[in-house]
């Protein structure tokens, strides 16, 4: 799923909240408000820079609700023209900002 | 020669270590007792340490967050001690009042409404990185722009998907707007736009 990424998918983090449900035995849910971005070409990296291209999703008020524990971690965008952003998997950003 | 004194130096090093390391105490004794007991009376919950671990969130982390951090020891003593004996004094009111006592009118209502078996002190812990201004549905989608109906939306996709059952968050918007929510803070953190190299 999404080829290179292997089953993951960058998105933007809205917000991290927690939801007490008093119902059910007063359980706390830790969730994530997210705005996934799709992947451009099926996640596959492009020939160009041999990198994976991902899209703003055109509806802005997406609203996706996740575990807190299912984010793996921060990812690195390089904004690429309309919308669009190439997923940095290679160096880390101090170095890229040095090299291009 | 050398070889005769770095074998004796070795063998008085080797006997320092032995006569300073041995397993004469106490605790590992009575390990050799436990199977006996174990065996005779059942487990040993006595020796659960699970009693004093939880004792300290009452009696030392509550009242260091109390103080001012200046001679805390004296502090923590005072406010766990005071805390202990208004308790003290509640329950003994409480079973004064079980058996028809005759107390004074303003005694009962301060009991009614300071109430140690309705309202149990259950000594959650506020984090610090949580927004004061939300606390329902209403003010988390005010705070973020989302509408309401689109974080419920999410919220039941998110129960329906993931959570078995038994545990899913209740699927009627209504009840989901008055379920409790904290926003927590997020860190704002410098990063480095492209082709920058200082923030």
């Amino acid at each position: 799923m999404y080829g290179a990424l292997r089953g993951r998918l960058s998105a933007k983090l809205v917000a991290l909240f927690k939801i007490r449900d008093y119902r059910c035995e007063d359980r706390v849910r830790r969730l994530a408000g997210v705005q996934f971005v799709s992947a451009v070409n099926s996640g596959w990296i492009s020939d160009v820079h041999s990198l994976v291209e991902v899209q703003m999703k055109e509806d802005a008020r997406e609203f996706t609700v996740v575990d807190i524990g299912t984010i793996l971690g921060l990812t690195h965008l390089i904004p690429e023209g309309d919308q669009r952003c190439i997923v940095n998997s290679r160096i880390n950003l101090r170095i890229f900002n040095k090299v291009y | 020669m050398r070889d005769a004194e770095r074998e004796e130096e070795t063998e008085r090093r080797m006997d320092l270590i032995f006569c300073e390391s041995h397993f004469n105490f106490i605790k590992m004794h009575l390990l050799s007792h436990f199977y006996d007991h174990i065996r005779q009376f059942g487990n040993i919950p006595m020796y659960s340490t699970e009693f004093g671990e939880l004792a300290y969130k009452t009696q030392l982390k509550a009242g260091w967050r109390q103080s001012n951090k200046n001679d805390a020891s004296r502090q923590i003593v005072q406010c766990y001690s005071g805390q202990h004996g208004i308790q003290m004094r509640l329950l003994n009111l409480e079973s004064l009042r079980r058996c028809i006592a005759d107390l004074s009118h303003d005694v009962v209502e301060q009991l009614d409404t300071t109430s140690t078996t309705t309202v149990p002190d259950i000594g959650r812990r506020m984090l610090k990185g949580r927004r004061d201004d939300v606390c329902n549905m209403a003010d988390f989608s005010q705070v973020l722009g989302v509408s309401i109906q689109i974080i419920c939306r999410g919220l039941i996709r998110y129960s329906r998907h993931n959570l078995p059952p038994e545990r899913r968050l209740p699927q009627d918007p209504e009840i989901l707007e008055s379920l409790p929510v904290e926003l927590l803070i997020q860190l704002e953190i410098p990063v480095l736009a492209i082709q920058e190299t200082e923030i």
